[in-house]
């Protein structure tokens, strides 16, 4: 594959430029979304009090609605009644701004109370920006995300000669080079996938205020009508809902399908309708929307799984992002590909300071960022647990600010490493021990494995520090002098 | 049924690694052999698409194949991990503040990448999904795919060429043709 030295060098520059610019946020957004694939496991881990089961029937329902009307003081615009599946075994009810678990006999339990993964999504989706500004910001990350990783390709004139090769003892600047290209390379198409779809998530909004105007006459509603499909309009509704009639006729019409959620649009007035949202076999899309009556009778469906290919794409977005199809197995590959991404951002970066000539200020400020990002997440965490009353946001930007602010306070780099790694380490085992001190009683399956995840990553974190080694390296021996 | 044609699905995508590494190695293969791993790819999606549909197949046999050979380069490169890696430690020294000029240039690439990048892909996408054989929704689906991809084009264009202002020309030239057409247009 013949490419120009000045091609190769101006995708280089690229390559560095960018990494170098977008590089830290990027291994924000890898590293959060890498961890929101697991996010249902989280919220259950973070909330393990909540009864848990499978099967649910449509008395039970209609007892958590009455109880709900009792509870708001005016009819939403749209009530929520979220079912139990197999990855995610709760039931929930909510008007848009209020929420509460119920039981299988339909009984409202307490309401979800996850700051911390509130706060993990939130980072992912909106870096803690206000929501429609950062959700544009993290989408054009996407782009970058994908600039980058072109760039790269380009800028690697020997990509065939080196596919399969791993450099040992030339340098330790070439030994990162070739794991960096070698995961880089070979994760390609799941980057792409990955920076591709959030991008369309993010971005899709900038696309609706330009063409409104030009394809619709400033119509917003219109196109997002055009590619998702318009609401239904009924009249003259009966009172009350008969969602038992409304599962047996899905059941009917669809039985292969899975149902997740029931949304009862308009409650209370005559135009009020059933929708039951459920999630196709093989298919990719989110769900099929079905549209019933309040008795219960099918009137149509959104033709999500079986409409224009644009509406199926559209639909398919978000399952492809967050991994959220195939189970336990797709879940693993997402985090093991997403942890890869993280160290291709990281190892990037590494490079880039392995070229400087002398190290600065800013190397100390990389391994703050590096070692403080998931240090904060996890002390946010702990800290939630400890008390939920505090907000898991602030926690978080205080723990990275002051892990930078330390920065400045060291000039011996290799100690500094020392002391992130130790302090992250015994932040997951702190957080291990706390959690099974404080639920002991509700130890499943999934908070088990959880827990024993984040006690091993903090064992192994604990043990490659050479303060637990037999023969320590003397971390007060000054590697580094002051020019 | 849907087990044996999984485990197909599996082993066939460890066989289009192998056939990859095996023609990657010898340089000189016949035509067929520089074929085997396409060929082999497709039938692990067939395989994979088989047992639980085309969408999931193929995902489910690309993410996989991208595993298995990571794993590989693993195996064949086993001493590369071997824990003995000695840092080269440097001097500290001050940050170096670069020239104002340096940080004009590179402001002007950030400003051309983000702002003129996105001006000029939304418009051009928009203009490109006017063909009239698409139906509305996908229309508008693809133009929100096409202006991401062009975007990314463009980036890479503005960051990477020496003279900061030829992409901005670029991209104001490009924005000003297009939003001329939808004028036209519409």
């Amino acid at each position: 594959m013949y490419q120009s030295k000045r091609f190769i060098k101006a995708n280089l520059n690229a390559h560095s430029w960018l990494g170098l610019v977008f590089g830290i946020v990027l291994y924000t957004l890898s590293l959060t979304g890498t961890l929101i694939v697991f996010s249902d496991e989280f919220e259950r881990w973070e909330q393990p009090n909540i009864a848990e089961f499978e099967q649910f029937n449509a008395t039970a329902m209609q007892d958590a609605l009455e109880q709900v009307w009792q509870k708001i003081d005016s009819a939403p615009e749209t009530l929520w009644l979220i079912l139990p599946t197999k990855t995610m075994p709760r039931a929930h009810i909510s008007d848009g701004s209020n929420e509460w678990y119920i039981d299988e006999h339909g009984k409202l339990l307490e309401q979800p109370d996850t700051p911390w993964l509130t706060m993990l999504k939130d980072l992912h989706y909106y870096l803690h920006l206000p929501k429609t500004f950062g959700i544009i910001i993290v989408g054009i990350l996407g782009i970058f995300l994908l600039a980058i990783s072109l760039s790269g390709v380009f800028s690697h004139p020997n990509i065939i000669r080196d596919a399969f090769k791993l450099r040992k003892g030339k340098s330790e600047h070439l030994e990162k080079v070739d794991l960096h290209n070698r995961l880089g390379v070979w994760g390609l198409p799941f980057t792409i996938m990955i920076a591709l779809t959030g991008a369309f998530i993010g971005l899709v909004s900038i696309i609706v205020v330009v063409a409104a105007p030009i394809f619709y006459d400033g119509d917003r509603e219109a196109i997002i009508n055009a590619v998702y499909g318009a609401d239904p309009s009924f009249k003259q509704q009966a009172p009350g809902y008969d969602i038992e009639q409304a599962l047996q006729s899905l059941n009917t019409i669809a039985p292969d399908v899975t149902p997740l959620y029931i949304a009862l649009q308009k409650p209370k007035t005559e135009n009020a309708f059933i929708e039951i949202a459920a999630s196709v076999p093989q298919r990719l899309i989110y769900s099929e929307i079905y549209r019933f009556n309040t008795k219960g009778q099918y009137y149509n469906s959104q033709a999500l799984s079986d409409g224009p290919a644009g509406r199926q794409i559209a639909y398919s977005v978000y399952r492809l992002h967050f991994g959220a199809f195939g189970g336990i197995p797709m879940k693993l590959l997402y985090m093991l590909f997403g942890f890869a991404l993280c160290y291709v951002c990281v190892s990037g970066l590494s490079i880039w300071f392995a070229k400087q000539k002398h190290e600065t200020r800013l190397n100390m400020i990389w391994i703050a960022l590096l070692w403080g990002i998931p240090s904060s997440i996890t002390n946010s965490a702990l800290l939630s647990l400890l008390d939920n009353t505090l907000n898991a946001f602030w926690v978080f930007w205080l723990t990275l600010l002051s892990s930078v602010a330390s920065a400045f306070l060291w000039n011996k780099i290799q100690w500094y490493k020392e002391v992130n790694n130790v302090a992250f380490g015994s932040l997951l085992v702190i957080l291990t021990v706390c959690y099974v001190t404080k639920y002991s009683t509700s130890l499943d399956m999934n908070n088990v494995t959880i827990t024993s995840v984040l006690l091993l990553l903090g064992l192994y974190c604990l043990s490659k520090s050479t303060v637990f080694r037999k023969r320590p390296v003397d971390l007060h021996k000054p590697l580094l002098k002051n020019s | 049924m849907k087990n044996i044609l999984i485990s197909l699905g599996l082993l066939l995508s460890f066989l289009t690694v192998l056939s990859i590494y095996r023609n990657w190695k010898n340089k000189k293969n016949h035509w067929f052999r520089k074929a085997l791993p396409i060929c082999i790819g497709f039938s692990s999606i067939i395989s994979w698409s088989f047992a639980v549909g085309i969408e999931y197949g193929i995902v489910f046999s690309l993410l996989p194949t991208l595993f298995i050979t990571w794993l590989f380069i693993i195996v064949i490169n086993k001493d590369f991990f071997d824990n003995d890696i000695k840092t080269r430690h440097k001097l500290f020294s001050p940050i170096q503040i670069k020239p104002k000029t340096l940080w004009l240039s590179h402001i002007l690439k950030l400003f051309t990448s983000i702002i003129m990048c996105c001006l000029a892909s939304i418009l051009l996408s928009l203009t490109v999904v006017t063909l009239p054989f698409f139906s509305e929704a996908t229309r508008l689906v693809l133009s929100a795919f096409f202006f991401c991809s062009i975007w990314t084009g463009f980036v890479i264009w503005s960051v990477s060429d020496e003279k900061v202002w030829r992409p901005f020309i670029g991209m104001l030239s490009l924005s000003s043709t297009s939003l001329l057409t939808l004028w036209a247009l519409y």
